[in-house]
């Protein structure tokens, strides 16, 4: 698996894709940084960017990965290797080359400013690893779509609409149902709801250590007990985690079944 | 590459279910070439390499095929035929006692074509078994000892060239498969 790791990493922190997003991330750093003067206003208008285009930029790189790479992926299948191994591989290098993108982009602009001598070190970490954990995860659904679907257009089309439904389409019927039951107790619910969405769960975890939760009004009091304790970290920790590993359990599962 | 509904496969006498060794002893090649473009065609040779651990001589054939100047050149870069040269390089650059080549002439100069059919000639004389895909009928002619035709997953005709044409009574190879063809599709 490592072996395969490395090729497609070194393939594709080549390809000019890799060089833009780079380029995106860090002139947005710079830009950010020197209209505001502030770390952490600053790490909260990259938090509302990453959380959107971090997925978006995960799932097509992934589907777009595998269905270019589907005939030298017929040669490795040829070699003494495990099926299991050579997907693994690939998704870790896609998602390993994306994130790489992501923490220089955004570390390199933030180090220059003095980023070690200020108090916002923690948020923005925070940042990076919520930013690479959404990375893992969105890559391996896209692998998952991509592996589920032989038809090209079928494949981008789930993706785009995957992403759609996590990053817009379940805020918009999450706040539709707390307008309907809003005569209910509903904080065990929205907690629940937050969990179940990784990109909720990220924003949410990010903004309850900027400390902003009195923004959230009533709900965000029950998000500041839960999430801002170390228990609650940890559970968010746990969810993240789980949504990385049950998509890559399923990569695993389907590359022995599926037919080349 | 197809996980069988029933039924075993063996190679060299070994069940392959559920194992992936067994791919050490066949050299394949695939149809299309196409290769992650943004790896230079020696670092694609020491992968491949590199994966099998293998013993494997690439150098005689970079030469055969002339690739040395595009050793640098990364794999996007490249034409169809020059694709297809690195596609045979990597199939024949291990000595495995099976090959199975698909399509090998797909984009290939003629001086190429030559060399290639030198080369599996070479191996053949080997002991090697290779199993070769084509619908060019005259290489299918000049190169095989035994054909088999298929349509649509069906064997239609087993056996030698020189028995096709007896069996069909028609002088020429390429006309003895398209009667075939004819008499089937009618």
């Amino acid at each position: 698996m490592l072996k395969i790791l490395k090729y497609s990493f070194f393939d594709l922190i080549r390809s000019r894709w890799s060089y833009v997003y780079f380029a995106f991330y860090l002139l947005l750093g710079i830009v950010l940084l020197f209209l505001n003067n502030d770390l952490s206003k600053a790490v909260i208008t990259l938090m509302n960017v990453i959380i959107v285009l971090v997925p978006l930029i995960g799932t097509i790189f992934g589907v777009m990965y595998y269905y270019n790479s589907r005939e030298f992926t017929e040669l490795l299948l040829a070699q003494p290797l495990k099926r299991s191994s050579i997907f693994l591989g690939q998704y870790l290098g896609v998602a390993l080359s994306l994130s790489l993108s992501l923490i220089l982009g955004l570390g390199i602009p933030f180090v220059f400013y003095g980023l070690f001598k200020s108090t916002a070190i923690w948020d923005f970490s925070l940042l990076l690893i919520t930013g690479t954990c959404l990375t893992l995860i969105f890559t391996a659904l896209a692998f998952n779509i991509a592996l589920s679907n032989e038809n090209k257009i079928k494949g981008f089309g789930y993706a785009i609409l995957l992403w759609l439904f996590l990053a817009i389409v379940y805020d918009g019927l999450f706040l539709m149902t707390l307008i309907l039951f809003e005569d209910y107790p509903l904080d065990k619910l929205s907690l629940f709801g937050t969990m179940l969405n990784p990109i909720d769960l990220s924003r949410t975890l990010i903004l309850l250590k900027l400390d902003i939760s009195a923004l959230l009004g009533y709900t965000g009091a029950v998000f500041k007990q839960f999430f801002g304790t170390i228990f609650g970290l940890i559970v968010s920790f746990v969810m993240l985690i789980i949504w990385i590993a049950l998509p890559v359990l399923r990569i695993v599962y389907k590359s022995n079944k599926k037919d080349f | 590459m197809v996980i069988p509904n029933k039924g075993s496969i063996t190679v060299l006498g070994k069940n392959i279910n559920k194992n992936s060794e067994y791919r050490r002893h066949i050299d394949y090649l695939p149809q299309i070439a196409n290769f992650p473009s943004n790896l230079k065609v020696k670092e694609l040779i020491t992968m491949i390499k590199d994966l099998r651990g293998s013993p494997s001589a690439s150098e005689h054939l970079i030469e055969l095929f002339k690739l040395e100047p595009f050793l640098d050149k990364k794999l996007g870069t490249l034409y169809g035929g020059t694709k297809q040269k690195v596609n045979i390089l990597l199939t024949f650059m291990f000595d495995s006692p099976l090959i199975i080549l698909d399509e090998p002439t797909s984009g290939l100069d003629p001086i190429s074509l030559i060399r290639l059919k030198d080369l599996i000639q070479v191996q053949k004389n080997k002991g090697k078994t290779i199993l070769i895909t084509s619908h060019i009928m005259s290489f299918v002619e000049e190169i095989s000892d035994e054909i088999v035709f298929l349509l649509e997953g069906e064997i239609y005709f087993k056996g030698t060239v020189s028995a096709l044409k007896t069996k069909t009574k028609q002088p020429n190879f390429e006309r003895a498969i398209a009667s075939i063809l004819i008499e089937n599709h009618a």
